[in-house]
């Protein structure tokens, strides 16, 4: 059992952690022992995650500082961009991030700013480390090099192999972060549903052994279906259930349709970067005339909204007539100024139609965000609105839908009371990292967990670590 | 917190200063009005916490276009300064040869810069500076107070009471216990105040007594916090210190200005920023010396234990203060004049200076020294400064700022040489028999410093001897008889002189002509070789007039010497010296 206290005095240490047996807690619990620490993380959800939690455990804002790794170097790289060198602005390619963590590795090496580091921080903890790339976890070594450093991660969800981050473990972790332990205590299950937990445990040392899974266990629910698009399996049973549902698929294509199919009844959230919005905020921008500008909106329309067909015995309804007669007339603003103004009205008026439903949510809210920015005159262009928007959304966290769908990049990290995964052979057909995306999203149950396949056994190739 | 270099420009009587001090003591220096306080005014309006209201006085000649400016770089920067929730990221580097930059590279310290702006609408602006940051970041008073600045000026009773934001408050940490106290003894009066049984209040006045002993502030009985009812009714500031019941601002003022400074810089943890004006102020020689002595030895305890060592800047007029301080702290500040560029000059050689602050420190506060060789040329002019006045409009030496120095023998060329480094007019008045190098003179020559000698070999005592008629060499005779006891002299000049015995010298010298085959000049080199101890091993020699009250005592004989034979090389020389010192 790791306790916080002997965390302390390890000096440079890695430790493991399992989904949901406290890690979260034991890093505020370990940065509330010193004078001030700096907890580092990926993402702005992560820093969101461990900032409440610090607030809940009552540990003063002062005795810690929470940053993304990315967001700590854009600060020290731009405080010091002599040595640093880093790219002007925000990084965009891939070469510009690098280019930041190199930079800011540099200025770790003159004295001054390693002073800077000492005097600010008596501990480091880097949290997510199974998500660090090469330069990121040169920067860890660095920072190791002048204040006691702490990793937290989980090779078992180390889910980013596509976009390199692929240290081993063993061989280039541990011999700067030695391995003090695991974390033991399954606490995400605790009261709610500990035989899931114990599952989701054992399935994680068969996964890494690369041994099959029976899905057939009564701890979990099992459905023997080979269609994912079977609708039974997102909803059957989820009248009598409380709390939050989560439907998990590798493909975002499939998940995109999952929502399509089942009419908004699960929602899609969308990427960090979204595409789509900013896809639409491109065609806006560079739309010359009432109809480009026109199709811009229709096409979102059709990614965002499933338009139930009429009944053989329907008639259209004097509403959705009316509806139509009113967004006629509103067309012809989409021409007038940067017609922002119009398409505000436009959108909204979509929201109140009967036969549509809504299945991307996320990315219509942000679209009307967007628009309603232009209307008022507070950015530029669509892409600069787009961009803002998605900025504020990143820097506050979002709210999820009460059922969503989504995949396990998205979705890692967070946790649900009920964990549908559909058509879970479709694993095994990803190119890389089959098992932990499994892992990943098996472990982001808490109350009950519903996998269909078309055979009860699934196998997975042994995962990298 | 050291300072690395300050700044200051168009405040009070300084136009410009850029001074990079290089020791963490600095003893400061100067003729009146040469620019100390004002130095020590600049660094305090810029560093310390509290809020300055500026008024046309404050700009150099009154003149508020132009605004006046004061930046300091400051290193040795305390753990909370460095951090990057307070100005981290805003550090700027210095390098090891001394020189700023704005980005720290390799292993330079990290510094801060901080300046202080007031213009014509006379709101002074704190910002610090750092070029890559777009703009600049304001320091608030919180901010400033990380700095740690302690000044010890005239009359500051403040920090001997418990009042808001005062060191004492600071030391006891949480008032609420005694504010509460406080109201409770404010119903049942003075006598009933029982501030005694507080324990915080009690401990803080145990830290400050200690403080304040180290320093060397009397102590009568012990300190220990005491009500004072004001007319502004009870607060926190109505608890002061006491010693044996009696306010301690009633104390004597060294005590209290001891205390004052003790307890301020005790409250400081990394390294205070100490300015002193007039250490001595108050205070008797000796402790004088030991709170100079507490202070370097605070620091080079700091140092041994790598603490931070912190800065202490001081200015004085106290010969023994500076004699204290030592020649590595001396700092020479001078303000020119009209254009009133102030500069602050340390030694180059502080060892040459040794001796000047062993001997006579007081002469670096004149602003024309003349380097005297020996103890016997030091008490020769002396006791003759006292009859120039009468020659010069009743002025003597001193009201022209010129003072003798003592060069302690062969050490008058390089503190000569260091002096006019400093800055002040310099000469030296030395014998003739050993005469300076072609290297040495060609130094002097360059850095415009005469050097008074009698030429021809000569030296003081043959100097003088060889001017003197018979009947002056009889009083000089007569007067080193009653100095140094007949038979002393008397035999070892029977010694020296082989053709008469001890019963003809005893006769006058008037006689000893008659009697020895030697001429009168021959005669008055024995006697001077014999003064002087010519010749003798340095164990064996005694002479007649070394030391200051000796010379001293020569000297109405020498002026009426010289008044007698006014072209020998002694009235010659000694009317040089005379006008120089007069210049």
């Amino acid at each position: 059992m790791l306790e916080a206290a002997d965390l302390v005095s390890l000096g440079n240490a890695a430790i493991v952690a399992p989904a949901g047996h406290g890690k979260t807690e034991i890093i505020a619990n370990v940065a509330a022992l010193g004078r001030r620490a700096l907890i580092l993380t990926h993402t702005h959800a992560g820093v969101h995650a461990i900032r409440s939690r610090m607030k809940r455990l009552g540990v003063h804002h002062s005795a810690v500082v929470v940053d993304t790794i990315a967001g700590w170097c854009m600060r020290y790289a731009h405080a010091f961009p002599g040595v640093a060198k880093p790219p002007p602005d925000m990084p965009k390619t891939g070469e510009e991030w690098e280019q930041l963590y190199q930079g800011a590795v540099l200025a770790l090496q003159v004295l001054a700013v390693r002073e800077v580091v000492t005097a600010s921080y008596d501990r480091i903890l880097i949290d997510e480390y199974q998500d660090c790339g090469g330069s990121q976890h040169a920067l860890a070594i660095a920072l190791s090099g002048i204040v006691p450093t702490l990793i937290f991660g989980d090779p078992m969800q180390g889910i980013f192999e596509f976009a390199g981050a692929t240290l081993k473990w063993d061989s280039e972790i541990h011999p700067s972060f030695p391995l003090a332990g695991k974390l033991n205590t399954p606490h995400r299950w605790n009261g709610k549903n500990p035989a899931l937990g114990e599952w989701i445990a054992e399935t994680r040392i068969r996964l890494m052994n690369g041994d099959a899974i029976d899905l057939a266990d009564p701890r979990i629910t099992f459905r023997e279906s080979n269609d994912a698009f079977d609708m039974s399996t997102l909803f059957e049973g989820i009248d009598g259930k409380e709390g939050s549902f989560a439907a998990i698929h590798c493909n975002k294509r499939i998940c995109y349709g999952l929502a399509k199919a089942a009419s908004g009844g699960y929602q899609a959230i969308e990427e960090v970067a979204a595409g789509r919005l900013n896809e639409f905020a491109n065609a806006w921008d560079h739309a010359t005339t009432t109809n480009r500008r026109l199709d811009a909106i229709t096409g979102l329309l059709a990614d965002c909204f499933q338009q139930k067909d009429l009944a053989k015995d329907e008639t259209v309804d004097p509403d959705e007539a009316e509806m139509n007669a009113a967004l006629s007339e509103i067309e012809v603003g989409l021409g007038v100024g940067n017609g922002a103004e119009a398409a505000a009205q436009f959108l909204g008026l979509f929201r109140k139609r009967p036969r549509w439903k809504l299945y991307r949510s996320e990315l219509w809210r942000d679209t009307e965000r967007a628009v309603s920015e232009l209307a008022a005159g507070r950015a530029k262009t669509m892409v600069d609105a787009a961009g803002s928007i998605r900025q504020r959304v990143s820097n506050s966290g979002r709210k999820l839908p009460k059922r969503t769908v989504s995949t396990p990049l998205l979705l890692k990290g967070l946790e649900f009371d009920h964990v549908i995964v559909p058509d879970a052979t479709h694993f095994a057909k990803e190119s890389k990292a089959q098992a932990k995306l499994f892992y990943v999203a098996i472990s982001r149950a808490t109350r009950s967990l519903t996998i269909s396949s078309s055979s009860r056994w699934i196998s997975l190739p042994i995962p990298n670590s | 917190m050291q300072i690395r270099q300050i700044k200051v420009s168009h405040f009070r009587g300084i136009a410009t200063l850029d001074w990079t001090p290089s020791h963490s003591f600095c003893c400061l220096i100067g003729p009146g009005d040469s620019g100390k306080s004002t130095v020590l005014d600049a660094i305090e309006a810029l560093l310390s916490s509290r809020w300055f209201s500026f008024t046309e006085p404050d700009f150099l000649g009154c003149d508020t276009s132009m605004p006046i400016v004061i930046e300091a770089t400051i290193g040795e920067l305390s753990r909370a300064l460095k951090s990057d929730e307070r100005f981290g990221l805003y550090i700027r580097g210095w390098t090891s040869i001394g020189a700023l930059r704005d980005e720290p590279e390799e292993d330079d310290e990290p510094v801060l810069t901080l300046r202080l702006t007031v213009d014509a609408t006379m709101e002074p602006v704190w910002e610090l500076i750092c070029d890559r940051m777009d703009d600049p970041r304001t320091l608030s008073n919180r901010d400033r107070a990380l700095f740690g600045l302690v000044r010890l000026a005239g009359e500051d009773a403040r920090h001997l009471a418990w009042g808001q934001g005062s060191v004492l408050s600071r030391l006891t940490g949480d008032t609420d216990e005694a504010s509460a106290r406080l109201a409770e003894a404010y119903r049942t009066a003075r006598a009933s105040a029982k501030l005694n049984e507080i324990e915080s209040l009690t401990n803080a006045a145990d830290a400050a007594e200690g403080f304040a002993k180290v320093l060397g502030a009397y102590v009568e009985g012990a300190y220990e916090p005491g009500l004072e009812l004001g007319r502004s009714g009870l607060s926190s500031g109505s608890i002061a210190l006491h010693d044996s019941g009696v306010p301690l601002r009633l104390a004597g003022m060294g005590s209290r200005r001891l205390a004052t400074l003790a307890i301020q810089k005790s409250a400081i943890a990394e390294g205070a920023i100490v300015l002193v004006d007039e250490i001595e102020h108050g205070l008797e020689p000796h402790r004088i010396i030991g709170a100079i002595a507490q202070l370097k030895g605070d620091q080079a305890k700091a140092a041994t234990d790598k603490r931070p060592v912190g800065h202490v800047l001081m200015t004085t007029h106290s010969d023994v203060a500076l004699g204290e301080a030592g020649e590595n702290s001396l700092h020479v500040i001078k303000t020119t004049r009209p254009d009133r560029l102030t500069s602050v000059t340390t030694p180059v050689t502080p060892t040459s200076l040794r001796p000047l602050l062993r001997f006579t420190p007081r002469s670096l506060f004149a602003r024309r020294i003349l380097v005297c060789e020996g103890y016997t040329e030091v008490g020769l002019l002396l006791g003759l400064r006292e009859h120039w006045p009468a020659r010069h409009g009743n002025k003597p030496i001193e009201q022209l700022g010129a003072t003798i120095a003592d060069g302690n023998g062969g050490e008058a060329y390089a503190m000569t040489l260091a002096l006019a480094k400093l800055g002040y007019t310099t000469a030296i008045y030395r014998d003739s028999d050993n005469s300076l190098s072609a290297d040495q003179q060609a130094k002097l020559a360059a850095a415009g410093i005469p050097v008074f000698e009698y030429g021809g070999w000569l030296y003081t005592e043959l100097a003088i001897f060889s001017a003197a008629n018979d009947a002056r060499v009889q009083e000089l005779l007569h007067h080193a008889r009653e100095e140094r006891g007949d038979d002393f002299i008397d035999n070892n000049l029977a010694a020296k002189i082989d053709d008469i015995n001890v019963e003809c010298i005893r006769l006058g010298f008037e006689c000893w002509g008659l009697l020895s085959a030697k001429s009168g000049e021959e005669l008055r080199v024995a006697i001077s070789e014999v003064a002087a101890s010519k010749g003798k091993e340095k164990k064996d020699k005694k002479p007649w007039f070394k030391d200051q009250r000796l010379g001293r005592s020569l000297a109405p004989f020498v002026w009426n010497i010289a008044a007698e034979a006014t072209a020998s090389p002694l009235a010659v020389t000694l009317a040089a010296i005379e006008a120089w010192l007069y210049a």
